[in-house]
């Protein structure tokens, strides 16, 4: 008896300690405003709790920015900044689409686009590491070169995917959830299984904290940043890819402007642009506030201009909050 | 470990830090390093952990001749350095600062082998206890003191049981009563056949647990004389008119 209750407090402690520490890597102000945004929204149109909404008009609109968005936490966390991900999105859907085009089967042109991916983001990784250039003007000139290549490729044009299997992808669901809600959240819980148990998630926060104190501990700065920016450039190219699913076609304008939701999303969830803290959890549900709040805004038949003022407007907010709460906390 | 270095140069760009330094330390022995800002005293401990390559020179330990091409070289070969700043990562924990670059893994696999967390924890409480500090392992270091982030610093040279440990100014940023919990740690160090190099600004510290000391002036070793049999007026105004370039008999 004794024994039985003892566990069974332990494991409600270790719950309670879990729990504590999810509120507090996620921000307590962001699980606050995202029930508000549910509470509101529900009550405001009827269409809002529906489990249509939920998995396609929440689910699915989220999958292309939540992909680039795991990628993007990766970086920041580590220090880096990416702006190049909307652009290598299209760039990897163009090549999708003219891979399947000339023939090749559906996962060969998948492969053909993340390779692309990672390629752009080893580029950025050697740049930033090796080149010793800021991130912020690294990417920026590659999000210029990467989307530029796209639009000579394509004249411009917009390209339609023969293969149906593309579409199909876009359109099938799995349980009731559509596949490329799967996608993501594979994407999430491979993330979420490797950061906690490998060097990889190791590094990433400690390059992120002291890039300096890393390189003399012997860790090799510059290599990690080229996987860094390798898996946030391959996961654009899946986005990418995921966009062509959902349209059945490669455009050289796709995802033009994403970066402002992926970046939102991100720092929404608790990453700090100095590198070193934040988690992929956190970014989940920076992910869910803002599809919601672009969702709640369509439902409600609000111009989409809004939206666009309404996510820079939470980027701002989220970052003041945490601001203030670190100055408050002491934790400069 | 016996350490000798011989006419070790260095210069970056047109300055020339480092002129020619020559200077050896047994095992067991704590070497004083002493000389004014810029005199050249952390590039010699930066050219020993492997950070910088010295443009000439040689370097022995145990009578072999060695070239660190950086700093995993150099920790391979036992030698740790604690640096001014710490050097630790403040959004990690005591234990993931104390194993970084080298953490302890459940395998051998150089790509799959998952982090072992529960025996880094277990093994870096082991070396702070031995430190005399019960701070938790999973605190991160921003939470820390200046003398619990000392000590996880020390803990991290020590956990990987150095031959020759260079310490930069490490009392700097220490309290009185801390100052002496670090010294008491050299003596012990060097009780254990440690061979130890100790950069610092504080005479009595140097006085109190080096053996030999060596002035640097203008990126060479001036003056270099043993501790015992000398009182501490003596030791300090040698220092002192050494690190100066004043010389010993010239009247001031």
């Amino acid at each position: 008896m004794m024994s039985s209750s003892s566990i069974s407090l332990t494991s409600a402690q270790a719950f309670k300690r879990w729990g504590k520490r999810t509120i507090n890597g996620v921000g307590p102000g962001l699980l606050i405003a995202l029930v508000i945004e549910i509470v509101i929204f529900r009550s405001l149109s009827p269409n809002f709790f529906t489990f249509r909404n939920m998995t396609d008009g929440i689910g699915r609109g989220m999958v292309v920015i939540g992909i680039m968005a795991i990628g993007e936490t990766i970086v920041i966390i580590s220090g880096g900044f990416d702006l190049s991900v909307g652009s290598v999105s299209a760039a990897s859907a163009i090549t999708a689409a003219s891979l399947s085009n000339s023939g090749a089967p559906l996962p060969a042109a998948v492969l053909g686009a993340l390779a692309l991916g990672l390629g752009v983001g080893i580029v950025n990784g050697a740049i930033t590491g090796y080149g010793r250039i800021n991130p912020l003007i690294t990417t920026l000139g590659t999000l210029s070169i990467v989307r530029g290549f796209g639009q000579l490729v394509t004249g411009g044009r917009e390209k339609i995917i023969d293969d149906r299997s593309f579409l199909d992808m876009g359109i099938d669901t799995t349980l009731g959830i559509p596949d490329i809600v799967w996608i993501l959240l594979a994407c999430f819980a491979v993330l979420g299984f490797i950061i906690p148990r490998y060097k990889f998630g190791r590094y990433m926060y400690a390059i992120g904290s002291n890039d300096r104190a890393s390189r003399l501990a012997g860790v090799q700065v510059n290599r990690w940043r080229l996987a860094f920016f390798g898996v946030s450039g391959m996961l654009a190219g899946l986005a990418g890819v995921v966009t062509s699913f959902r349209l059945g076609t490669a455009a050289p304008n796709f995802n033009m402007g994403s970066e402002l939701a992926v970046i939102t999303a991100v720092i929404l969830g608790g990453a700090s642009l100095q590198g070193g803290r934040g988690r992929l959890l956190g970014t989940l549900f920076g992910l869910l506030f803002i599809q919601i709040l672009r969702n709640g805004l369509v439902l409600l038949s609000i111009r989409s201009f809004w939206q666009q003022i309404a996510i820079g407007s939470s980027l701002i907010s989220a970052v003041l909050y945490d601001e203030w709460r670190r100055t408050r906390l002491g934790r400069g | 470990m016996t350490l000798e270095i011989n006419d070790i140069r260095k210069s970056f760009g047109p300055v020339d830090v480092l002129t020619g330094v020559s200077l050896s330390v047994d095992a067991a022995h704590c070497y004083g390093l002493v000389g004014d800002n810029g005199a050249g005293k952390s590039t010699i401990l930066k050219i020993l952990s492997g950070v910088h390559q010295p443009d000439a020179g040689e370097i022995r330990l145990e009578g072999q001749r060695v070239d660190f091409h950086g700093e995993i070289d150099a920790r391979l070969a036992g030698v740790e350095m604690i640096f001014q700043d710490l050097a630790l990562c403040e959004d990690l924990d005591a234990a993931a600062n104390i194993f970084l670059g080298r953490e302890r893994r459940m395998g051998k696999s150089r790509w799959f082998s998952f982090l072992d967390h529960q025996r880094m924890h277990s093994e870096a409480t082991e070396v702070l206890a031995s430190l005399g500090s019960v701070m938790p392992t999973d605190r991160r270091v921003q939470t820390l003191s200046g003398g619990e982030r000392q000590l996880v610093a020390v803990a991290r040279a020590l956990e990987f049981e150095p031959k020759l440990l260079l310490m930069d100014e490490p009392t700097a940023a220490l309290s009185v009563d801390k100052v002496g919990v670090l010294l008491d740690l050299i003596e012990r160090l060097k009780g254990r056949g440690v061979a130890v190099i100790l950069v610092s600004h504080r005479f009595t510290d140097l006085i109190q647990v080096c053996d030999n000391i060596g002035v640097l002036l203008h990126g060479a070793i001036v003056d270099e004389f043993a501790v015992a049999g000398r009182s501490v007026d003596d030791l300090t105004t040698r220092m002192v008119r050494q690190m100066s370039g004043i010389g010993l008999n010239e009247q001031v």
